[in-house]
């Protein structure tokens, strides 16, 4: 079969490139950064099989640490952004040590435990800034020169850092790495039998998970001047499986629409308080039950079955000819 | 302890909760033959298997290929080492096509298995070695078929075509005939009589005249314990052996028994 991931990427670059036109540009930014968070999960979930219920330890403390290089080193912001990054790349070192060679729920069980040590060592430091975090991270220009005060020139920058690390993973899936990893959710134990130490490449593929979702963090920070807590709770931790399921777990762009659609709805039902949280419940359920495979894994589905029946239609029509 | 021999197995014993699954086993594979381990169901055939490849940790006794001790290894290791096994289940990657099943046996030989920001399209390089090996295999044309599709019989002919292509110098076989029509079953007698040419071949099999025209030596085992040992018509005489065999509802193997040698 065809595929059609480059073009589609290629025009929703495009859309994103006029966006800002029609669209408040920190939404967007908000948008591409958690969608990238999601992105980096469904490496994990989508394509080893591994559900990390402690992602939001790399997004959330990544985002503490571009932000206090910044505003109290005096950092500047490319080198915060990596500086984070780097730092959730060692904590998903550390973290796919412990939890790699746990099983399914287990695995999920060991990742929340970890998050949470992280979560209560973020809100016992002094460097975090405790409930308040760190508030009003400077913008510094990028590189030195480039201006990034203004929220249209940042989000540009912050559209890059995006487009970077959907190639990133794009590559990563689609690369002899990939094909391994493939075959490891396919059938592990014969993926052992052929000599692959199967821990290792699931090491690999979580530290590669952490480190993006650590650069997503990283970036947040610096689109919304703020670090806080709320980025290492285990809600958010919650909040990209929740992304990932709705958008299609294992699909290319689910996790951008998962993204889109949960930000556009807090965004919208911002006004019902608590109320939002049951709202997600009940897409979450509806996913689960009715939507298996979240929104663009079941339009890839339906067009999977539209061509098919095409195909199957042309066989029809040519069968007189090989009968007579 | 025979250095000679391609496996070895001393005192091998293997625990599972409240029981003794195997029960110091003395194995020794010779090196360029067809090894046949046999045995009622239950017999701890496929748990022997699991402990000589490392899927499984003994409780006690040593495990030697090629007279280095692999005790201690990780299963991955002990393939890398050249000792390849496969399941009594069909292993294939069901989602994968029959190039790209094979290509992954071979792919581990380019270096470049952990290399994340390679394209993919740098493992056409053996395009053509994995073509050949599934033409070598009968199953030449259809790879790119996904193999979630193919009939149950070519499911295990692909396994050993993957297998193969590690070129390994021991392969183990766990029951690569079951289930599957006197076609198949020829089909998969003649590769593994190919293969056996330039390497060693353990096998689990329960039909018993594939294991008589196949091999060499024959062990017995019965409830986690050898009984005995040596060619197929001086096993198949052993009353311990045919009592073994009666002794369990497993009454397609005793015919086959009786009738293979009778
Ligand atoms: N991990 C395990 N824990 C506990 N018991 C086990 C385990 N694995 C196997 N067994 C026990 O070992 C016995 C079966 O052993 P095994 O599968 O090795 O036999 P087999 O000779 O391969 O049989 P078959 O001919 O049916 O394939 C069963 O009694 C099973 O309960
Ligand atoms: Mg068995």
């Amino acid at each position: 079969m065809k595929n059609y991931d480059m073009p589609i990427f290629a025009a929703l670059i495009a859309i994103l490139l006029v966006a800002p036109l029609a669209i408040y540009p920190v939404f967007l930014m908000k948008v591409l950064c958690f969608a990238l968070f999601a992105l980096a999960f469904n490496l994990l979930i989508g394509y080893v099989g591994l559900l990390s219920f402690g992602h939001a330890m790399f997004f959330g403390f990544a985002a503490y640490v571009s932000a206090y290089t910044v505003k109290a080193w005096g950092w500047p912001t490319e080198i915060g952004i990596l500086a984070g990054t780097g730092v959730a790349a060692v904590l998903g070192l550390i973290a796919g040590l412990i939890a790699i060679r746990r099983q399914g729920i287990y695995f999920a069980m060991v990742t929340l435990a970890l998050a949470q040590m992280v979560f209560f060592f973020c809100l016992q430091a002094k460097f975090t800034g405790g409930e308040d975090g760190i508030q009003a991270v400077p913008r510094r220009p990028v590189l030195g020169f480039i201006d990034i005060t203004s929220d249209i020139h940042f989000y540009y920058l912050v559209l890059a850092i995006f487009a970077a690390g959907f190639l990133i993973i794009y590559r990563t899936i689609h690369s002899p790495f990939g094909q391994v990893l493939k075959a490891i959710r396919e059938n592990e134990p014969r993926a052992i039998s052929l000599g692959y130490h199967v821990d290792r490449y699931k090491l690999l593929a979580f530290v590669l998970s952490a480190t993006l979702a650590g650069l997503a963090g990283a970036t947040k920070a610096i689109v919304f001047q703020l670090a806080s807590l709320t980025d290492v709770t285990w809600q958010m931790s919650g909040e990209v499986v929740l992304m990932t399921l709705v958008g299609g777990m294992g699909t290319v762009f689910g996790p951008i629409a998962g993204a889109a659609v949960i930000i556009t709805m807090q965004n919208y039902l911002a006004g019902f308080g608590e109320w939002v949280l049951v709202i997600q419940g009940v897409i979450f359920v509806i996913t689960v039950l009715l939507f298996r495979r979240g929104i663009v894994g079941e339009i890839a589905a339906l067009a999977t079955r539209l061509t098919r029946g095409r195909g199957e239609a042309g066989h029809i029509a040519g069968n007189p000819a090989t009968t007579s | 302890m025979d250095k000679s021999a391609a496996i070895v197995t001393e005192s091998l014993v293997k625990d599972f909760k409240g029981f003794r699954a195997v029960d110091n086993v003395d194995l020794t594979v010779r090196r360029g033959t067809i090894h046949a381990l046999i045995g009622p169901n239950g017999a701890r055939k496929t748990t022997c298997f699991n402990l000589i490849t490392k899927f499984l940790q003994p409780t006690s006794g040593r495990i030697y290929l090629n007279g280095e001790d692999i005790t201690r290894l990780a299963p991955a290791s002990v393939a890398r080492l050249g000792l390849v096994r496969s399941f009594q289940i069909s292993a294939t990657f069901p989602h994968l096509t029959l190039l790209e099943n094979v290509r992954i046996a071979l792919q581990r030989q380019l270096g470049t298995s952990f290399h994340f920001w390679r394209s993919e399209t740098s493992l056409d390089a053996l395009n053509a070695r994995a073509i050949e090996i599934l033409h070598d295999v009968g199953l030449g044309g259809s790879e790119n078929l996904v193999a979630a599709e193919l009939p149950y019989g070519r499911k295990r002919v692909l396994e050993i075509a993957t297998t193969l292509a590690l070129e390994p110098e021991v392969m183990l076989l766990d029951e690569p005939m079951a289930g599957m029509g006197r076609e198949d079953i020829g089909r998969i007698s003649q590769l593994i009589r190919k293969a056996a040419k330039s390497r060693t071949v353990l096998m689990v099999e329960h039909n018993l005249s594939v294991v008589a025209d196949l091999s060499d030596t024959i062990t017995v085992l019965a409830r986690g314990r050898v009984i005995a040992e040596g060619p197929y018509a001086a096993v198949s005489q052993n009353p311990q052996v045919i009592e073994a065999y009666m002794g369990t509802t497993d009454t397609e193997s005793g015919a086959a028994l009786r009738g293979a040698h009778g």
